[in-house]
C-alpha cells in the first residue's frame, strides 16, 4: 500500500503511469469503487445515484440559462447529454424494495443471467459539478477561469471510489471524469484483483510439440514473465573410474561444476531478455500499466524434478539432440562456437531482405507517404529492429526529376524507417538523385564481412523451450516449419511468411547461428496467454492470445 | 536396444539422408557405414567402407561447405587407409547376424528427437546385402560400427 504513492500521472492527465503495487488487501482498497461502479452498472437500484440523477435535474430546471456548466463554467454537450438522456430514476422506497441488486461478492461480480428488470447498459452518470456556487479559492481553470471544488457535490460513495481513483494514480478531476466510465472503473477494479491475485505460474508447462518443458511464472505486479528451467546434469563419459584418486576425483567434479557453470551463464544470457510483451485490452488506459513484461529465463541446475536431464559427454562425438522424453545431449565440441561452417549464410540474409525493402512512390509533387508505403516501410523497419546480426546498411535513393523533392522524400523515408524501430546495429545512408521517377528506392545491403556462428547449446536450448530447426528437415519444406502457425498467430502472416523459408541460410539460432530472434519467444508468448486465461479469475472476459502481442 | 518405431523409408526423407550413397556394395566390400548429423553443420558427417580382408577406406567431411546439405564432401580413398583384423570383421558381421540385420526394416528410429543423427549401414550379412537407416537409435551393432571409426580414422 506504501508503494501506491509512486503511482503518477501522465502528461495527459488519464494515463498515469504504473499504479502502485496492490497486495493482498487490494479488495478493501478498492471496495468504494467498486461500489460506485455498482451504482452506474446497475442502476436504478442504486439510492446514491437516484440522488445525484435527480439532484442534477433538479438543479438543471433551475439554471436561468438551461444550459449545464463544467468545471470551468463551460456549456459541455456531454453534460446536457447526461440529463436529458437520464432515465426515469424511481423514489428510494421502490429504489430500496426494488428488484435484487448485482453485487460484488467477494469482489467478484456475479455472472449468470441478470434479473428481469435490470438494466445492462451503463449510461453516462451526471457530472456532479455543473452547481454554480462560488469557485475554490486558488483553483484556477486552463482559461484561468475559477474552479469550482470538484468534489463538492459528489455523494459519500463517490468521494470514496474518487479516493480510489486518486490512488490509482488519477489526479481528482480526472477521477471525477472517469466515475462516469464504468468500462474504465471496472477495469481498475480488475486490474487490482488481477494484479493482487498474482503471479500466476504454469509448473511444469509442456510446450505443444512436447519438447520443450519448463516453469512459467507471470507476475503483473513486477512486470515479469518468469521462464525457470530445472536441469539434472549427468557426465555419462566422464565417471569414475577404477583406482581414480582423491585428487582425480575433485578434478573431475571440478570439470563437471566448470561445465555447468558455463552452461547456465550462457544459455541465461543468450535466452533473456531478448524481447518483451505487451498486453493490449481495452482501455489501454488501465491494462497498459501491465506493460511491458519483461522476459527472464533461467536455468537451475538440479538433482530431482528436472524438466531435463542433460547428458554432457566430455570426449564423445556426435550430433546434439533433444528427444520429446526430455533428454538433452551435448558432446564435445558443443560447448565453443563453431565459426563460420557454412559459407552461405550472408547470401541467405541478403535474399530476405531484398524481398522486404520496398520502393516507396510518391504522387506528383507529393511528399506523402501513401498508406501501403508506411504499411512496407514500418514492416521494413521491425524486422531489421528485430535483427541483432548480420549489421545490414540500408541505402535510400530518392529519385525525381527535381532534386528538392528526391530530397525531401528521402528525409521522409528515413523518418519512417526511424520511427518503424530502425537503429543500431543497422546504419542508413541516404541520397538524391536527379533522374526518372517519383519514388524512394530502399535497399539493404549485409555486412560482407558478417561470418556466422554456430551456438549449439543456445541452439538446443531453444528445443527446449518447444522451438523446432528452422533449415529443412526431413519434409518441412518451407510453411512446413511446425512453429510457423504459431508464428503467424503471434506476429502476423507476413512476419509468419517471411521467416518460414527453410532452406535458406540465415544467422538465426535455431538454424545455423548464434543470434536469437523475435519469433523464438512464440512459446513465451503463449504461455503467458495461457496463464493469464487459465489461472486469473478477472477480467471477466478472459485474457487470450489475443490481449498479448510482443513489443518492438 | 532403443527402437521406438520402425517401417519403411518415409516419403519426405531429409534431403542429406536421400542424398546418401545408395549404389550396391563394391567387390569384396562386406559394410558401408555413413553417419550423418542432422543439425545444419555437415562437419561432423564421415563414411567408411570394410572390405571382407579388413581393408579400411573412410573420410569425413571438411567442415566447409556451400551447400549444407551435401552430406559429404569428400571421397573415400583409393588405398586402404587401416587394417581391421580378421576376428574383428568376422565379430562385427555376427553381431549385425545376431540382431536380424538382413531382416530388420529400413527405417528404425531410436528416440523421437531435435537434432541428432542418421546412421546408414549397408551390409551383406548371411550372403544377402541390405540397407537400414538408424535415426538416433542405440544397438551394440551401431556402437560398435561407430567404434570403428574412432578406432581406425578416416
Amino acid at each position: 500500500l506504501a508503494q501506491r504513492g509512486r503511482g503518477h500521472e501522465s502528461k495527459d492527465g488519464g494515463s498515469p503511469e504504473t499504479p502502485a503495487r496492490p497486495t493482498g488487501e487490494a479488495t478493501a482498497d478498492h471496495e468504494h469503487l467498486a461500489a460506485a461502479v455498482e451504482s452506474r452498472t446497475a442502476e436504478p437500484k442504486s439510492p446514491a445515484f437516484g440522488r445525484v440523477v435527480r439532484d442534477i435535474q433538479r438543479r438543471a430546471g433551475n439554471q436561468a440559462t438551461g444550459s449545464l456548466v463544467n468545471l470551468w463554467g463551460r456549456p459541455t454537450p456531454v453534460q446536457r447529454h447526461s440529463v436529458r438522456d437520464a432515465p426515469p430514476v424511481a423514489d428510494e422506497d421502490e429504489l430500496q424494495n426494488g428488484t435484487p441488486v448485482q453485487r460484488w461478492k467477494d469482489g467478484v461480480m456475479p455472472t449468470g443471467p441478470k434479473p428481469s428488470g435490470m438494466k445492462t447498459t451503463p449510461r453516462p452518470a451526471p457530472s456532479p459539478t455543473w452547481k454554480k456556487t462560488a469557485p475554490t479559492p486558488g483553483v484556477k481553470g486552463p482559461d484561468g477561469a475559477k474552479a469550482l471544488d470538484p468534489a463538492a457535490a459528489l455523494s459519500a460513495e463517490d468521494k470514496s471510489a474518487v479516493a480510489d481513483l486518486v490512488k490509482w494514480g488519477l489526479d481528482q478531476r480526472s477521477a471525477i471524469a472517469k466515475l462516469s466510465d464504468t468500462e474504465f472503473t471496472g477495469a481498475v477494479i480488475d486490474y487490482w484483483k488481477f494484479v493482487a491475485a498474482g503471479p500466476y505460474a504454469h509448473l511444469d508447462y509442456q510446450t505443444d510439440d512436447k519438447f520443450g518443458k519448463f516453469d512459467a511464472t507471470y507476475d503483473a505486479a513486477s512486470k515479469r514473465l518468469d521462464i525457470t528451467m530445472r536441469i539434472k546434469f549427468a557426465f555419462p563419459d566422464d565417471t569414475a573410474k577404477v583406482g581414480e584418486t582423491p585428487e582425480d576425483e575433485a578434478k573431475r567434479e571440478e570439470r563437471h561444476n566448470r561445465y555447468v557453470t558455463n552452461f547456465l551463464g550462457h544459455v541465461g544470457s543468450k535466452w533473456s531478455g531478448k524481447f518483451s510483451f505487451q498486453n493490449v485490452r481495452s482501455p489501454a488506459a488501465v491494462w497498459g500499466k501491465l506493460n511491458p513484461v519483461a522476459v527472464n529465463v533461467k536455468v537451475d541446475k538440479t538433482d530431482a524434478n528436472q524438466h531435463f536431464l542433460a547428458k554432457i559427454y566430455m570426449t564423445k562425438e556426435d550430433t546434439a539432440n533433444v528427444t520429446n522424453s526430455q533428454v538433452l545431449s551435448l558432446f564435445k565440441g558443443d560447448d565453443v562456437i563453431n565459426e563460420a561452417f557454412v559459407k552461405g549464410t550472408i547470401a541467405g540474409e541478403q535474399k530476405r531482405i531484398k524481398k522486404i525493402a520496398p520502393t516507396v512512390g510518391f504522387d506528383y509533387n507529393g511528399t506523402e507517404l501513401s498508406a501501403r508505403g508506411k504499411t512496407s516501410l514500418d514492416f521494413f523497419a521491425k524486422y531489421l529492429s528485430r535483427l541483432s546480426m548480420p549489421k545490414v546498411e540500408v541505402k535510400l535513393t530518392g529519385r525525381s526529376t527535381d532534386l528538392a523533392y528526391a530530397d525531401k522524400r528521402v528525409k521522409i523515408v528515413k523518418d519512417a524507417l526511424g520511427a518503424g524501430g530502425l537503429g543500431a546495429p543497422h546504419t542508413v545512408t541516404s541520397k538524391a538523385r536527379r533522374e526518372l521517377g517519383r519514388n524512394v528506392v530502399v535497399e539493404g545491403v549485409v555486412d560482407q564481412t558478417f561470418r556466422n556462428v554456430q551456438d549449439v547449446q543456445a541452439h538446443e536450448f531453444g528445443h527446449m523451450l518447444g522451438l523446432d530447426d528452422e533449415y529443412e528437415v526431413g519434409g518441412n519444406k518451407g510453411k512446413g516449419i511446425e512453429t510457423y502457425g504459431l508464428t503467424k498467430e503471434a506476429l502476423g502472416k507476413d512476419y509468419a511468411d517471411l521467416r518460414a523459408r527453410a532452406g535458406t541460410d540465415s544467422a538465426s539460432v535455431m538454424d545455423g547461428g548464434s543470434d536469437v530472434r523475435v519469433e523464438h519467444y512464440i512459446t513465451l508468448w503463449q504461455v503467458l496467454g495461457r496463464i493469464t486465461t487459465a489461472k486469473a479469475a478477472v477480467p471477466a472476459a478472459k485474457f487470450g492470445s489475443a490481449d498479448w502481442k510482443f513489443n518492438q | 536396444v532403443t527402437i521406438e518405431r520402425s517401417g519403411p523409408l518415409p516419403k519426405d526423407l531429409d534431403a542429406r539422408v536421400a542424398a546418401r550413397d545408395t549404389t550396391p556394395l563394391g567387390d569384396g566390400v562386406v559394410v558401408r557405414f555413413q553417419r550423418i548429423g542432422l543439425e545444419k553443420s555437415p562437419a561432423k558427417n564421415y563414411r567408411w567402407e570394410l572390405h571382407e580382408d579388413g581393408s579400411w577406406y573412410a573420410a569425413r567431411h571438411s567442415g566447409e561447405t556451400e551447400d549444407w546439405q551435401q552430406p559429404f564432401d569428400t571421397e573415400l580413398p583409393q588405398e586402404p587407409v587401416a587394417q581391421v583384423p580378421a576376428e574383428a570383421v568376422a565379430d562385427l558381421l555376427e553381431l549385425l547376424a545376431s540382431e536380424d540385420f538382413a531382416d530388420q526394416e529400413p527405417y528404425q528410429v531410436g528416440a523421437t528427437a531435435r537434432g541428432g543423427r542418421v546412421e546408414i549401414v549397408r551390409a551383406l550379412v548371411g550372403g544377402r546385402e541390405h540397407e537400414v537407416l538408424y535415426e538416433n537409435a542405440e544397438t551394440p551393432a551401431l556402437e560398435a560400427l561407430s567404434n570403428l571409426f574412432w578406432e581406425y580414422g578416416g
